[in-house]
């Protein structure tokens, strides 16, 4: 058996200049969990961690942004090519904690939140979706999340399609008419923070998919380190509970490469 | 049974403590040590300069171990003084700094710089996968025995030196490192994974440092054989997974072991298991941890 699980690229699709889709058929299977990360690595170029938007029955669906070199040659990759793959690692959404879901997504980030809309449908569980972007050709997957979901709120920051402004914007009144007993989230990390105080505020269990600097994967090497409690983000997370994350430096520093404290903007 | 033990005058409260760059590059992961009934904290290995480490795959976990080449990230010395300092007083347990000097004057800046901060300073002399750093430091002797003295002239308290697990070179230089307090054994074995479907080694650096399972018999060795060779205590480190294994080290004549990759299996709980597990042992076979160390050797 080879180390990683070899994909072939099959379907490519480039919403945005800098975003791709990409459909892969694995030689095997890897069934990753809504929340839950792989690793994804290009010999001679890098391994970053991404969060599928689909991973079963041999089939990958990634979502990646062009944020540095590895990424850079996903969002270039050209039908036919392979890229290798492991995991899945951490842990992942809880589909079972609730009778009414709120998932919460913003931009790129949302491929983690699409999985768990898929799932939660499969489960006859009520959820709806606030689903926001830049512009209306960021919603990359609005088509897939009306297939999935009853409501799909969408928001555009300069009012090209859906609702005008930020997902956060109406967040609270959405929170009363819709009464939800779990809200999940991803997406930028001060949208993923406002989400989190809004839950809390209002004592709703909530859960968020973050993202660090992961190196090891495995809880060793420490790299992706969530401050003050030194949890690590490759094995605690990447799913931590909102409690814990508005008490730490969610949304305020992170670790560089070196492991310097750096602040988010 | 009392496992309160003393290395080169640093008293530690059980002998077991991470291993060098195992959850250990920030105080908040540092604190989770303590927490986690370590006897001492090791931290990363530190360079003068910031390092951003080399790119991902850094580190993989195969069939008899781990391979990694993390390449010494760390945001260097200063800062990480820095950030140490700040919670100084919070660690009960001594701090041993790991640096990773690749010259006799920057060690010795570096060391002094700790002074108030470190209870041991331990000079990583084995990292088989960084140039100009570690096992390439070790392999030319005079630079190797500048740097030790550097430290040791800049620093009042114990400097231990870790070593690489090649028996040759390990022996050939042992006597020129006589300033040094107490030995480390040992690192990681430099080694390498490929992936048949990819074709290529899968580390990005594409050496790394074995550890793990495969390496602990081999630490095992060279510790038994340096016991009988030099009077310095050892740590011993390399694939402790287990207390049976730690115990295997304080017999070859290690006074305190060092644990790394297990973190990945079995989680910062190890350090709970190695204490209640060499506890147990030591009551029923009635023996003190002092009377155990080396009473593997004849006579």
């Amino acid at each position: 058996m080879s180390y990683y699980i070899r994909g072939k690229l099959e379907l490519k699709s480039k919403p945005l200049d800098k975003v791709a889709i990409l459909n892969f058929n694995l030689d095997e299977d890897i069934n990753c969990k809504p929340g839950q990360y792989i690793m994804a690595w290009i010999p001679n170029y890098g391994e970053i961690p991404l969060s599928p938007s689909f991973c079963s029955d041999k089939k990958l669906q990634l979502l990646v942004e062009d944020v540095g070199t590895t990424s850079n040659k996903f969002v270039n990759l050209e039908l036919g090519s392979y890229a290798y793959f492991r995991g899945p690692f951490g842990n992942f959404f809880n589909l079972s904690k609730g009778n009414k879901y709120l998932l919460v997504a913003g931009g790129t980030g949302a491929a983690p939140i699409l999985m768990a809309a898929k799932n939660l449908s499969e489960l006859n569980v009520e959820a709806i979706v606030i689903y926001g972007g830049r512009s209306k050709n960021h919603l990359v997957f609005l088509e897939e999340f009306n297939k999935y979901l009853r409501k799909v709120y969408a928001y555009t920051e300069d009012g090209t399609f859906g609702y005008y402004g930020v997902v956060t914007k109406d967040l609270q009144s959405i929170i009363d008419s819709f009464s939800p007993d779990v809200i999940l989230t991803t997406g930028p990390e001060m949208m993923m923070r406002k989400v989190i105080e809004i839950s809390v505020k209002n004592k709703i269990y909530c859960e968020a998919s973050i993202v660090r600097i992961i190196k090891c994967a495995s809880g060793v090497c420490g790299s992706c380190v969530l401050e003050p409690l030194g949890l690590l983000t490759c094995k605690d997370g990447p799913v931590f509970n909102g409690n814990v994350l508005i008490n730490s430096n969610f949304g305020k520093t992170m670790r560089s490469e070196s492991g310097r404290e750096v602040e988010i903007k | 049974m009392e496992l309160v033990t003393k290395i080169s005058g640093i008293t530690l409260r059980n002998p077991f403590m991470n291993a060098s760059g195992v959850l250990s590059q920030t105080v908040s992961l540092l604190k989770r040590l303590q927490e986690a009934e370590v006897g001492a904290v090791v931290t990363k290995s530190i360079t003068y300069e910031e390092r951003k480490g080399y790119e991902n795959p850094t580190f993989i976990k195969i069939n008899c171990g781990y391979l990694n080449a993390m390449g010494l990230p760390n945001p260097g010395f200063r800062e990480f003084l820095k950030e140490l300092s700040l919670c100084r007083d919070e660690f009960k347990v001594p701090i041993i700094v790991s640096i990773a000097p690749s010259e006799p004057k920057q060690a010795r800046e570096m060391a002094t710089t700790f002074k108030n901060i470190a209870s041991a300073i331990e000079i990583n002399l084995s990292c088989p996968h960084s140039e100009k750093l570690g096992l390439e430091v070790f392999n030319d002797a005079k630079l190797t025995e500048s740097i030790v003295k550097n430290v040791k002239d800049g620093f009042d308290k114990p400097v231990f030196c870790k070593l690489p697990p090649y028996r040759n070179e390990v022996l050939g230089i042992i006597d020129s490192l006589d300033n040094c307090d107490a030995f480390v054994v040992s690192n990681t074995i430099r080694a390498m994974k490929i992936d048949i479907k990819a074709k290529k080694p899968v580390l990005s650096n594409k050496f790394g440092g074995l550890s793990g399972k495969a390496l602990h018999p081999i630490s095992l060795a060279l510790v038994f054989e340096l016991y009988e060779k030099t009077k310095k205590p050892i740590i011993g480190v390399g694939g402790v997974e287990s207390w049976e294994d730690a115990v295997e080290f304080f017999l070859a004549g290690a006074s305190a072991v060092q644990v790394g990759s297990v973190l990945e299996k079995k989680g910062i709980t190890i350090f709970k298991e190695l204490v209640e597990g060499l506890e147990k042992y030591l009551k029923e076979e009635r023996i003190s941890l002092e009377e155990l160390i080396g009473l593997a050797h004849d006579s």
